[in-house]
């Protein structure tokens, strides 16, 4: 016989919550190094061509600093967010093990 | 104790821990997003010296491609794409990070579409100041032919 409490299902599913802290790392955080990474070369190449002193090694240090700050800044994002599904990983766990068990 | 009632200590008791979680990961992520907001500033600090007109226009379609690769990417994030494989705290943590970074990434956008304006204005005054360096030199010859025409020849 099948036992049905409405609202009271927990269902969770461990390999769905890796695949989504996956797709969060693909997207979000490698994505976005890629995007950061092949503009800042491309513009360096092109300051490099058409300016010349000292306001241009302002600019190009400014910029890098900008880029490497949002790139280390993403990676932390993703630590902590990865954290936070380990952790709700394990809390829905526990409940699931606890409330639902086989009959006797 | 009933079944509804157990599940029901049970249910209390993770929810105030995934509370816990929410609370701990939003506080942390807006520590670091919130940080380095303020650490993204001017990337002309050092003004514009030693480039010419169209090197700024150079450096403003360098600066373009990179805006709009990067507005076409922040809203290709959708955590709601994942609704069919995970639900409910997992779902909504999700969701939380893709904003937050979301959120984070536009204002650098932001700050990049304000540097362009840096660039026009830039430009605005190197026309500018090309006009009155042309006028000077412009008066400069009329005032040489005129000292020129002044002279005397005896």
């Amino acid at each position: 016989m099948a036992l049905n409490l409405e609202g009271s299902s927990i269902g969770f599913d461990e390999n769905a919550a890796s695949a989504a802290v996956e797709l969060a790392k693909g997207h979000l955080v490698d994505g976005t190094r890629g995007i950061l990474t092949a503009n800042e070369l491309l513009l360096r190449g092109r300051v490099d061509n058409v300016w010349v002193g000292n306001s241009a090694e302002v600019f190009k240090k400014n910029f890098s600093t900008d880029i490497d700050t949002i790139k280390k800044n993403l990676e932390k994002s993703f630590e902590i967010y990865s954290k936070e599904m380990v952790a709700i990983s394990k809390a829905m766990g526990e409940i699931d093990g606890t409330a639902v068990a086989a009959r006797n | 104790m009933s079944i509804r009632s157990d599940f029901g200590n049970y249910a209390s008791g993770v929810g105030s821990t995934l509370e816990e979680i929410f609370s701990g990961a939003a506080s942390t992520l807006s520590s670091i997003f919130n940080v380095s907001g303020t650490l993204i500033g001017n990337i002309f600090s050092g003004g514009f010296t030693g480039i010419s007109e169209d090197g700024l226009d150079e450096l403003k379609s360098g600066i373009e491609k990179l805006i709009t690769e990067l507005e076409s990417h922040i809203k290709s994030f959708n955590g709601s794409q994942l609704e069919r494989a995970i639900k409910g705290p997992m779902l909504q943590a999700t969701n939380s990070y893709f904003d937050a970074v979301k959120e984070y990434l536009s204002k650098y956008v932001a700050g990049l579409k304000a540097s362009i304006k840096d660039i026009e204005m830039a430009k605005a005054n190197f026309s500018q100041g090309a006009q009155a360096a042309a006028s000077d030199i412009t008066k400069d010859i009329e005032d040489v032919r005129a000292a020129a025409q002044n002279i005397d020849l005896g």
